[in-house]
């Protein structure tokens, strides 16, 4: 079979299986059953995606992902992440857009300490969203702020997500964890810079607040010394036993799990329920991105074994793209994907291609893979198919309408893109903290 | 919806006993991945401590680590599709009328147990083949090789039996 043939009956058959309904992890089953079959010689193939689809998660470097997920849903259970939102706002007065400033604050903090953006965005949606609401802010400026910093725990570390893409792409995990921080706080700053701007020009959207403000500025700072301060000895066990070798990236993931038990344990907020519901939310959460991992590992290497991939990139090699023009459709093609479907699909698909492309172009994959992860950020936004819009959907009361979600992530999707191009312009926003790492 | 969310609510009271079964031995699927995942955590953090203070180190425990992880997974793939949680791309489904989604739904069930059904049979055909060969897994632990097929082939065995259900008592309706 030609390799286009070859590509055409691979993503034709997941494309149309995905339309289905069928859920992703067994679409990219069912997609490699058939590959097998054709590609790779009969129920010889089938006996061959057994072994592989086995093989795929039994991998040392992945185990960062339910363990960076136990970390936010350790602190989320316990009540300790309300605590520090609270202590958050206590802290924020007499800025314009309080509550939505506090979200992206709340938010940056909470991504530093999990590594689940659902679990972020939930999180955030059920604390803040009724409170602003409740107050008259307008929804762009409730919800916006709530699903964009929610993007932000794929880039800061821990993340989970990371952690895949640099285990798929053979991207070192430790230099893009560290490598997501400053874009991250890069987004985030502008998050806020947004939200206050567009709260000074137009006070309506977001009500002067009647929380009485303390005089004292010890009781102003004392929650936020007791409640949120603390926490940052997690993020700190976690990047810091990376840094300084204590620990390899996957082994620092675990230390910050057990580190979020033990706070939360010295504040006297551990109970078993709560850890035991902590453990199953992180099942929940871990297995489903491991197991869509699990089906589509297989996927890649039929791709490669049919042809598809080689020939493909033949194609585009003979087109002689500078490495710019490389990164710059990479990211196109990411940002398009991102609307239809998920990021671990996402990253499934374009590795294959991607990876081989940017080695041969001498594109530095730190870069890449930090560009990478905010253009699938962006995906969570983009509808129809954007998870975190979804997530919203299922935290807001219900006379907000879709409409209203697609809106309100509008200003924020257009501020990624800015930082997009940022670090297309600067690499070293992505590149310099690894390589000070180095 | 992307991230479907339990169709069942755990309080809820099965009138039948193979009903309420089922959902016992569901829910003992996710339990075992929360306690492996909550191990992996432990022994990890153990090798680390053990080894900055200089009490050597659990040689086997990334290897160890590794099987967890797919145990984990394989164990409480079966028990995120009976809560509904799998990730699915809907926007087309969405768009249909209410008698072509259950249509739709139904194809995509029997479709998925097919895939399922056919990944089981050749679980348990790779596990036979594996333990007749008699080959072991030589590494810090050692054992037969075949071991390891094992949590595939209960997950995709399990996985089928889900599909079937679902399809037979149109559990998918909820979720359309």
């Amino acid at each position: 079979m030609e390799w286009y043939s070859a590509l055409a009956l691979m993503l034709g058959l997941m494309f149309g299986l995905m339309a289905l309904g069928l859920p992703v992890a067994f679409t990219f089953l069912g997609v490699n059953l058939v590959g097998a079959w054709v590609f790779l010689g009969g129920e010889a193939g089938l006996a061959q995606l057994v072994r592989n689809s086995v093989g795929s998660v039994t991998s040392f470097s992945l185990t960062p992902i339910p363990l960076f997920v136990l970390m936010g849903e350790v602190l989320f259970h316990t009540g300790l992440a309300f605590r520090a939102i609270e202590a958050i706002e206590r802290l924020i007065a007499r800025l314009p857009g309080r509550l939505s400033v506090v979200s992206v604050l709340g938010g940056t903090t909470f991504a530093a300490l999990s590594g689940s953006t659902i679990a972020n965005t939930a999180m955030m949606g059920g604390v803040m969203l009724p409170e602003m609401l409740r107050r008259g802010y307008h929804p762009t400026l409730a919800m916006g702020p709530i699903m964009a910093v929610g993007g932000i725990a794929m880039l800061i570390p821990p993340s989970a997500l990371a952690v895949m893409l640099g285990s798929l792409a053979g991207i070192s995990i430790a230099q893009l964890l560290i490598g997501g921080i400053l874009p991250g706080l890069v987004m985030a700053g502008c998050f806020l810079a947004y939200v206050m701007i567009r709260c000074r020009i137009d006070p309506q959207l977001a009500p002067v607040d009647d929380a009485p403000v303390s005089p004292d500025a010890w009781t102003r700072w004392k929650p936020f010394l007791r409640d949120v301060v603390p926490l940052f000895s997690i993020f700190a066990a976690v990047v810091g036993s990376m840094l300084v070798g204590w620990a390899s990236p996957t082994e620092s993931a675990a230390i910050g799990a057990v580190a979020s038990v033990i706070a939360t344990a010295c504040y006297g907020a551990l109970s078993f329920a709560a850890l035991k519901k902590s453990l199953i939310e992180t099942a929940r959460v871990s297995v489903v991105i491991l197991f869509v991992l699990v089906a589509s590992t297989t996927f890649a290497q039929i791709l490669s074994f049919s042809g598809a991939t080689s020939g493909a990139l033949g194609l585009i090699n003979a087109l002689e793209l500078s490495p710019l023009m490389l990164v710059l459709g990479m990211l196109a093609i990411l940002l398009v994907l991102g609307c239809v479907i998920d990021q671990i699909s996402m990253m499934m698909i374009t590795l294959p291609f991607f990876m081989p492309l940017a080695n041969a172009a001498g594109i530095d994959p730190v870069w890449l893979g930090v560009l990478m992860l905010v253009a699938m950020e962006l995906g969570l936004l983009t509808p129809p198919f954007g998870l975190l819009l979804m997530v919203m959907q299922s935290v807001a009361p219900p006379p907000i309408q879709l409409r209203q979600i697609y809106a309100a992530a509008a200003p924020f999707v257009a501020i990624e893109v800015a930082v997009l191009a940022l670090i297309v312009a600067l690499p070293w926003l992505a590149v310099g903290l690894p390589r000070l790492m180095q | 919806m992307a991230l479907q969310q339990a169709t069942l609510d755990p309080s809820v009271s099965f009138r039948s006993p193979v009903r309420r079964s089922y959902h016992r031995f569901m829910s003992a699927c996710g339990a075992v991945a929360a306690a492996l995942f909550g191990a992996m955590a432990l022994l990890v953090c153990a090798d680390v401590l053990m080894r900055n203070l200089g009490l050597g180190s659990i040689a086997w425990s990334v290897e160890a680590t590794e099987y967890i992880l797919m145990i984990a997974t394989f164990v409480a793939a079966p028990w995120l599709l009976y809560l509904g949680d799998h990730i699915r791309v809907d926007v087309v489904v969405r768009a249909l009328s209410a008698p072509a989604r259950r249509f739709v739904g139904l194809a995509s069930d029997l479709a998925c147990f097919v895939v399922c059904a056919v990944l089981a049979w050749q679980s348990v055909a790779v596990t036979l083949d594996t333990a007749e060969q008699g080959s072991l897994v030589f590494k810090v632990l050692v054992f037969p090789e075949w071991w390891l097929n094992l949590p595939m082939a209960f997950s995709c065995a399990l996985l089928a039996v889900e599909f079937a259900r679902r399809a037979a008592t149109g559990a998918w309706r909820e979720e359309c």
